[in-house]
Formats: structure tokens, sequence, C-alpha cells
């Protein structure tokens, strides 16, 4: 008897263990108040409820990309699921911060989202062209003091950089009138606009500030170009295509906290899509060059 | 207009919030995440608000009366509960903090409702230089008024700074003082003050109650008398706290340190100087709110997850209508502090109970729960060596400064990354 119960236990436990789904971790790699804190919240909320292809889905928010790449992200070994910023990566291979590299070319993408800055003003009576000032940039963002470099070069202008905690304390620098101008990604611009300021793309765009004043840069496209990949770790091709399925199956539904924190979807219930989900070898250029603009020199 | 369900939710975790130390807004929030996504936006800044009120109101109990900290803005009543001579002196000092601190709430909610439409002007509050002034200015007082010889509350405040820059730091982008992968993050909050707040302050308690009762005597005394009579510094802690309350990373832990340092300077009185604590902190726990309201920008990770559950149910800042959003808020608001006043002030009446129960089994407690959420955010973090390595090292030295007023060091960490990041912004605007 004692011997049935012990076989049936051993066979129940062997059973369970080779139907154990593995456990999926996000890994935000930005910091806790930023765009991606909120999209790692968002994709722990759906994957959550799908629970599919994954056991238990955890979050880790360390808050800091040092800490995500350097210290974590090789004590993590079940599956993972991080963003990373071309921006990111460029700012370390300058020699500066704390050297937390990613090269995605080891992992699997699985979403990609190429995204253009924004410049915006408060006062619609200045000119960025003519009129010198100050222009508040998001300080952890690599991009933007060449994107201000650019700037003066192109209009022979002598703009000054200052470098604010977060998108969010350089738009009220906006509007208290300590900044003249500020530079935001997406969607700060739309913020900015709501409360009565004016802004234009930087690139990519006939209403750009450089298409606009025909003044040819080099790699005109590229400025302020940042692109976000997230990347998976740890995972079998299946997995990783599994993720990329159910990434894009929650980005395309309405009703998803993913599509709710990015207000993808427009009056009809159809949904907005600024990612690209099919990764080939375009992609892995596309990223090398916006790192390489990027890159502070 | 008055939202029960919410009310409730938000007293009950506030009520976990304020007695379990370090557990946090953030982790609080993040415990009733399922939850939290199917509240509406009215709803959740209810609960919002009403976690932060109610752990200030049941937190600055076992602060005064054992000297345990529940959350950190409630630092300085833990230490100025040790100059509390009698039962009847902690006694007024919870009831004076409870009604100070319903003081300090509804009169800012009041006045954040009646200007609702120039809340826009808060704006100009966040200036860079303004910024700078008020945190050298918090400094420079809280140097001057802790209670330690001057040069020493200076030496602690450049230790707590330089603690504070310990990691990397995105305003220089470089690493300081980073010997290990995990010192990436710096030193986690929770340890540096539960070792070199807390346990100094616990272990001081501990032989304070082995050696001393406090005095049973009966002495007549009005809550009014500390309080109410003078309406016009109540009204200027609430001023200071409404205003500290709006410093991003900071909010009421410089509210409630700020107004505890002026009153110093004033009086000696350990029952005016908890009360002007708390008056500031309450203040600040309404403020905290409002450039998330006004503007959609969070200015802590607690209100960053806010933000999150309420964009996930349809906020945005751009097409809300303020004016509704807060009549709906300050009314409930209300009915928080009535809660919150109802809890804590009646306890003040049983102050000679708390002391018959045995401290051996009340602190040996709270060294268990500090150090269960230390090793929990540790686990959390994948550090848990990092964590231990640490507490090991400044345990001792917390241990051995037992005597010192300790708030200098603690303040100076916990402002040295927006005090040297406001330095920077205003070195690039002006020079």
């Amino acid at each position: 008897m004692k011997k049935t119960i012990i076989s049936l236990m051993m066979i129940l436990v062997s059973f369970s263990f080779a139907n154990a789904k593995e456990d999926l971790t996000i890994l935000n790699t930005g910091s806790k108040t930023g765009g991606f804190s909120q999209q790692s919240l968002a994709y722990y909320t759906d994957l959550s409820r799908m629970k599919k292809e994954f056991n238990i889905v955890n979050l880790v928010n360390p808050g800091n990309k040092c800490v995500a790449v350097n210290s974590l992200l090789s004590k993590i070994k079940e599956p993972l699921l991080m963003p990373w910023g071309s921006d990111m990566e460029a700012k370390q291979r300058t020699d500066a911060g704390c050297g937390a590299t990613v090269d995605i070319n080891s992992a699997q993408v699985v979403r990609f989202v190429e995204k253009y800055q924004y410049l915006c003003q408060a006062n619609s009576k200045i000119d960025i062209t003519k009129n010198v000032g100050r222009v508040g940039v998001n300080a952890s963002a690599a991009a933007l003091p060449k994107t201000i470099k650019a700037i003066n070069t192109s209009f022979k202008t002598n703009h000054k950089k200052v470098g604010y905690d977060g998108w969010g304390a350089a738009i009220i620098a906006l509007f208290n009138g300590e900044v003249e101008y500020i530079i935001v990604s997406p969607p700060g611009n739309a913020q900015v606009e709501a409360k009565g300021g004016e802004c234009m793309p930087l690139s990519r765009s006939d209403d750009s500030l450089f298409a606009k004043h025909d003044v040819l840069v080099k790699n005109t496209d590229l400025v302020a170009s940042n692109i976000d990949a997230w990347l998976v770790y740890n995972a079998t091709e299946e997995q990783a295509n599994a993720l990329a399925a159910n990434l894009k199956k929650i980005h395309y539904e309405c009703d998803t906290a993913i599509s709710r924190w990015q207000k993808g979807c427009d009056s009809k219930g159809t949904a907005i899509q600024t990612s690209e989900w099919d990764i080939n070898k375009s992609h892995y250029t596309r990223w090398e060059d916006s790192v390489t603009w990027n890159t502070i020199k | 207009m008055i939202d029960a369900s919410a009310i409730i939710i938000g007293c009950a975790l506030g009520l976990f919030a304020g007695l379990v130390p370090g557990l946090g807004y953030f982790t609080t929030l993040l415990l009733a995440f399922p939850l939290m996504l199917y509240m509406s936006v009215p709803e959740l800044l209810i609960i919002y608000s009403s976690v932060v009120t109610i752990s200030i109101y049941v937190g600055s109990i076992p602060a005064t009366i054992y000297g345990i900290p529940g959350d950190t803005a409630s630092m300085p009543a833990v230490y100025e509960s040790r100059n509390l001579k009698s039962e009847i002196q902690v006694s007024q000092a919870i009831s004076g903090a409870a009604f100070g601190g319903f003081f300090g709430s509804v009169s800012v909610a009041i006045f954040c409702l009646v200007m609702v439409n120039y809340l826009d002007t808060i704006k100009y509050f966040y200036s860079t230089p303004l910024f700078l002034f008020l945190l050298t200015m918090a400094s420079v007082i809280i140097i001057w008024t802790a209670g330690n010889k001057k040069l020493t509350s200076l030496l602690l405040y450049v230790s707590g700074f330089m603690l504070g820059l310990v990691g990397y730091n995105p305003h220089l982008d470089m690493p300081i003082l980073v010997f290990t992968d995990h010192m990436y993050i710096g030193l986690p909050n929770e340890v540096v003050i539960a070792t070199l707040f807390s346990l100094p302050n616990i272990i001081f308690y501990f032989n304070y109650f082995k050696l001393n009762r406090k005095d049973t005597s009966k002495e007549s005394y009005s809550v009014w008398s500390i309080y109410f009579v003078n309406p016009l510094k109540s009204t200027f802690f609430s001023v200071v706290g409404f205003f500290t309350g709006m410093i991003p990373g900071l909010t009421t832990i410089l509210s409630s340190t700020l107004s505890y340092n002026i009153m110093c300077y004033f009086t000696k009185d350990p029952v005016k100087r908890i009360v002007a604590s708390e008056t500031g902190n309450n203040a600040g726990a309404f403020s905290c709110l409002l450039p998330l309201m006004v503007f959609g920008i969070p200015i802590t990770s607690s209100e960053a997850l806010l933000l999150y559950f309420m964009e996930q149910n349809g906020f945005s800042n751009s097409t809300v209508d303020l004016g509704q959003l807060m009549k709906h808020l300050v009314a409930n608001f209300m009915v928080v502090n009535v809660i919150g006043l109802v809890l804590a002030w009646p306890l003040s009446n049983c102050v000679k109970y708390f002391y018959r129960i045995d401290m051996r089994y009340v602190f040996s407690m709270v060294l268990i729960v500090i150090t269960v959420a230390i090793m929990y955010s540790a686990w959390e973090s994948y550090s848990i060596l990092y964590y231990l390595s640490l507490i090991f090292i400044l345990a001792p030295i917390g241990i051995a400064l037992k005597n010192l007023q300790m708030m200098p060091l603690v303040f100076a960490f916990l402002i040295s990354d927006t005090m040297l990041g406001s330095m920077l912004i205003f070195k690039q605007l002006y020079f």
C-alpha cells in the first residue's frame, strides 16, 4: 500500500513537472515614473490575465537601467521580457554612465517602435531659428544634446540645454517660463498642445523643423530618432514567438491595458498601430543607425 | 457624492501602511493591484488620498507612544516623543496631532476647492531657484534646530548627503562609490532609515522603558489650548505643508520635517513640536496630488502607479473636468479626515493601556516586521546579500550613534538627489 501511494505521488509529481509552464519576468529598464515603467505595468496586467504560455508573470521594477542590466539581467533565469532604447544603448557606448550595454542581436526582438521627438514652445511669437533661448530636455535622454547641437549648427543659433528630471518637469518648466523651448517624445507633445502650447516634429515629416526651413543636416532623417525595442531573453524560439503573438494581439485589441495606456484606438474602436512586429534584418540596421546617430561625441 | 466603498478600501489600506514600518505607499498600492484596475478615476484618487491620510493619522500613534516609525514622514514624531515626560503629554501629543492633522488636511482641501480655477498657477512654484532656496532653507533650519551640537548636525548632514549620492547618478551620468553591481541602485531608503534612524530609536526607547516609566500624574490640560487657540500657527504650518508637499520625491517627508524644525526654533515643548509636524504632514498629503491632477505629472513612484491605474480608467488631464473632480475628491476627503480623527483621537485616552504592554514584545515584534519588510524588498530586487551586507555595516553605526538626533543625516540622505538635480539645473539656467 505504502509503495502504491509513493508511486502514485511520484507519478503525480513527474506529471506536474512535465506540464509545468515557466514563469515570465518583465524587467523594467527605465525609471519608475517614465513610459517604460507604465508599459511594463500594462504588459504585466495583460499577460497576467492571459496566462497561456506562462505560469506566473512577475514584474521587476528597479527604476534604474544600470541595476536592471548590470545586476539583474544575469540573475533572472526564466524567460524575460524587457524594453531597451537606442538612446540608452548609445549612451553606454561613450564610456559614460555605468556601461549597461545590451546587444539586441543576441536577444529575440518581439516589438519595435520608432519614434521622433517634438520641439514645443508655449510662446507662439518666438522662433527657434532666430530667437535664442533655453531648451528643456529630459536629462537622461542621450539623444537630445545632439539634437540641440544639430539645431544650433543648422540655424547658427546658440541655444542652451537644460536637463530636467523627466519629461514632466521639462513641460512644467516650459509653461512657467523657465525655458523657452522643450524637446519631448510622444505623447508629451499632445500634453503640451492640450495646454495651449505648439509643437512641431523634428524629423521624417514635411512639417519638421528642418524640412520646413529647407536645412540640410547630416542624416536629417535620423535627427531625434529614437527606437524602443522589446527584447526576450532565456526563451526558446517557440516561447518568444508565442509571446510576440500575444503582445501583438493585446496591441490590436482596444480593451487591453496596453491599448488604454497608449490611447491606441480611434473613436471607431480600431487599433492604431505604431509598433512593428515582423522583425527582419532591416530593423537591426535601423537600430544601429539610430544608435550611431545618438552616440554623443 | 460620498463613495463609501472607495473610502473603506482606502482607509483599510492606509491603516495597514501606517502600522507596518517600511511598507510605503507604492507597495501598499501594489498589494491592491487587481482591485485598483477596476476602480474609476475619482475612486482611485479617493483611495490614494485615504491611504496617505489614514497612514499619517495612524502612523503618528506608535511613533508618539513607542517611538516606532510607521510612515517615513512620522520621523519627527518618533524622535520628539523621547522628550514627552508624562503619559498626559503623550496623550496631548496624540490628540493634538490628530486635531492638527485634521486642521491641516481640511484647510488645504478647502483652499484647493475654492481656488480650483487658479490651480494652474502652481506651475510658478515649480521654479528651480525657488526649489533650491526651499531645500537650502530647510537644510539650514534642520542643522540649526536638530538638538545636537551644530557641528555634529552639520557632519551628520554631510554624511547623509554623501550616502544619498552613492549609486548611479543620472544627473551626473556617473556611478559614485559603486563597488558592486548592486550598488548602482544606491543605498535603499528602507535600509538606511531602518538602521540609522529606526534601530537607534528602538534601542533608545527599549533602554528608556527599562529604566523609566512615563509620569502618570494627572495634569489638567486641554487640547484646545494646545492647538486651536493659535490659528495663526496652525495656518502657517498648513501653508508650509501645502507647498513642501508638492516637491517631487519628498512630499510629506519634507512637509513634516520642515514644520517640525521650524517649530523647534520657537519652542521646546515636545507636544507643540509634534502637533506642528503632523499639521504640515497632513497638509502635504493633499497638495502632493495637485501636480498629478492639474498637469498629469506624478511626483513620486506611488503617484506614477496611481497615474497608471487612472489612465487605465480613461483619465487624461487635458479632458478632465478638474472642478467636478476636485469637488468630489474634497467631499470624500473630508469624510476620510473625520475617520482619521475618530481613529486617532480616542486613542489618546488609552495611553496608559499601551504602556502596560511588555515592551520586550512590542519592540521584538517591530524589529521582526521591519526585518521582514526589508528582506521582502531585498528578495524582490534579487539583492538579499547586498541588503544583508548593508544591514551589518550600517546597524552598528546606528547603534553607536543612538544618543544623537539622526534626523539631519536621514533628511540629507533623502533630499540629496533632488538637491543635486536642482543645483545642476540652476547652473545650466544661469551660468
